[in-house]
């Protein structure tokens, strides 16, 4: 925890706060008591300039104080702290100023006379000086606390996000495999094209940091390298159309965000169905918005057999976490058809 | 000269179908009679067929391969062949002679091979006595979310969910539905272990209801009671499955 006074801005304000207590103490020992100049000025540097040089250590009894868990303990630093300070001020200003004014004994008088109101002016400053401190220190205490828990809030938000960000389902890897082994029979030149669209596929996919963000045109390259593999194990069963705006293409999006969406596609669609199924993509660019639709006929009558939308549900999170909104996926079923829509913020 | 060993092969991938064809094909003690994309088709090719040994993919569309075979009166000598091995257990436990993880080699694809062979030769010489076996534990396939029935030689998938309540019938379980009622070669203890155990409860040694289809309780005679469900049905409520009730409805 910083100084108030003595580190920081503060310094400029506390010099400020005691120049005017000075002036005002000097004009009224002038003014209305009568004393000379010399002495005015004397009295009210002397007991003000002390008083605020001593001042700047009360922040020690402050945060002392505010280690003590019972109020007892409080009120007992506080009590030695204030007497041992303000009796040290009163002693110290009036042994000075006696020294500085030895013949004057009228003014002598006077500071005999008020020893008692310095005392209560002493607890009076101490007081105030106080009661700031606690509020400086309330402040600095609030403030570190948001951003200890702003901090928390980012370091939750990175690991959510690396949870939500989608894994490749190991049985695509070894189905894709299977395929591959089947075709290195009858087609070699096919096992080749797919072992390349394979590892093109898990490089992109595997090699990405879940808060990064990529071009459309990057994923929907990825997308379609999927597509393209899933095709060849599928045949017939599957089918894929695109229809993209040439506008959409250098939009920004969470890197696989779109990955999760087609998986679903297959796996509710083309796993589930005996007919062929179409996947169908669709990217518009709206004013602010970059607006994808990705759609598959379904069989209405199968029934999944295992929880179905978790994957779904992880991308909504994910949209939710990077862009703060939670309307932007959405999903519409009806007729077998199934549509999901992403809406990706532009500004 | 021995019989042939008549194989079926059931994969919704072709090229996944591709390579045990080709595998089979470099054994000549082997015939390929057939060969199926779906459960559906599996389960008719079996009946009408039946092949002495069948290579069998779990996750297919409409029904699975454990589906398929819990709806066989007469399980051939299966082989499994998928890329999950979640299943494995699930599949010796229904007498899989293997379970091949894809993709797999020849050398290992040529070992289950001869398991089944000997598990044929076996067969052979004591007489078919597998009917029913499949009926046994089933204690790591986890929650049931939905099951296959038949009623003919038709093939319908009941969703958990519309299930209203099960009865005990002998060697089945007679599952009262939205669909319909089916009855299936079954044990209680399997559905009250595998049904959601939020949703149904076994008030009975012979029923098993669903929580939401029951309206009122009424006591008939010292220590028996009796369930009214929404249709109107009533069934009896043991002195156990009244204490289970009395929990999960808290009176």
């Amino acid at each position: 925890m910083s100084h108030p006074v003595l580190r920081g801005s503060g310094n400029k304000v506390y010099l400020l706060v005691w120049v005017l207590m000075v002036c005002l103490h000097s004009a009224v020992l002038y003014f209305y008591y009568g004393w000379s100049l010399e002495i005015s000025a004397a009295d009210s540097l002397v007991y003000n300039l002390l008083f605020a040089s001593i001042a700047p250590g009360f922040w020690y009894i402050v945060t002392f104080a505010s280690l003590s868990k019972d109020d007892l303990a409080l009120v007992g630093t506080h009590l030695a702290g204030a007497t041992m300070a303000i009796l040290l001020w009163a002693a110290l200003s009036g042994f000075g100023l006696r020294f500085l004014f030895p013949d004057h004994p009228e003014y002598l008088a006077f500071l005999k006379r008020a020893y008692i109101w310095r005392l209560i002016i002493g607890v009076m400053d101490y007081s105030i000086t106080v009661l700031v401190f606690y509020l400086i220190k309330y402040y600095q205490d609030l403030q570190e606390r948001t951003h200890r828990e702003l901090e928390l809030q980012n370091l939750l938000k990175d690991s959510e996000l690396r949870m939500l960000k989608s894994q490749i389902n190991p049985h695509f890897i070894f189905n894709s495999l299977n395929s591959i082994s089947a075709l290195t029979l009858s087609k070699p030149d096919a096992a080749r094209e797919m072992v390349i669209k394979l590892s093109d596929f898990l490089r992109y996919s595997l090699g990405q940091d879940s808060a990064h963000m990529n071009t459309l045109a990057q994923e929907l390259e990825n997308a379609t390298l999927y597509m393209d593999i899933e095709k060849i194990r599928f045949g017939n069963r599957l089918r894929f159309e695109k229809e993209v705006a040439d506008a959409c293409l250098g939009v920004e999006v969470p890197n696989l965000i779109l990955q999760p969406i087609f998986e679903n596609a297959v796996k509710y669609g083309v796993h589930e169905s005996i007919n062929a199924v179409t996947i169908r993509l669709k990217c518009k660019a709206e004013p602010g918005m970059l607006e994808i639709f990705i759609g598959n006929n379904f069989d209405e009558e199968s029934m999944p057999s295992k929880g179905a939308g978790i994957g779904l549900e992880n991308v909504r999170k994910r949209l939710g976490l990077v862009y703060g909104r939670k309307d932007l996926l959405t999903v519409e079923q009806r007729e077998g058809e199934f549509m999901v829509k992403i809406s990706i913020p532009t500004e | 000269m021995m019989n042939k060993i008549r194989a079926l092969i059931i994969d919704d991938e072709e090229l996944a179908r591709e390579v045990i064809r080709s595998f089979l094909e470099k054994d000549d003690t082997i015939t390929i009679i057939g060969e199926c994309a779906n459960g559906f088709d599996g389960f008719k090719e079996i009946n009408e067929q039946k092949p002495d040994l069948v290579f069998l993919d779990v996750m297919m569309p409409k029904l699975t391969g454990f589906e398929m075979l819990e709806l066989l009166e007469e399980p051939p000598v299966v082989i499994f062949s998928t890329a999950h091995d979640e299943f494995a257990i699930r599949a010796f436990e229904q007498n899989a002679v293997d379970y091949l993880l894809k993709p797999y080699s020849q050398e290992r694809f040529v070992d289950a091979l001869a398991r089944a062979k000997a598990k044929l030769a076996l067969e052979g010489q004591a007489g078919k006595a597998l009917t029913g076996v499949v009926e046994q534990s089933r204690e790591h396939s986890g929650t049931l979310s939905r099951v296959a029935v038949r009623t003919g030689s038709k093939i319908q998938i009941v969703p958990v969910g519309k299930i209203r309540y099960l009865e005990a019938m002998d060697d089945y379980v007679k599952l009262h539905t939205e669909q319909g009622v089916f009855l299936k070669q079954d044990t209680m203890k399997h559905y009250d272990e595998h049904l959601p155990a939020e949703d149904f409860i076994r008030i009975h040694r012979s029923y098993i209801v669903r929580l939401k289809e029951i309206v009122r309780l009424e006591l008939l005679g010292k220590d028996s009671h009796v369930v009214f469900l929404q249709d109107g049905t009533q069934l009896s409520v043991s002195r156990s499955g009244y204490a289970l009730l009395k929990e999960a409805l808290g009176f």
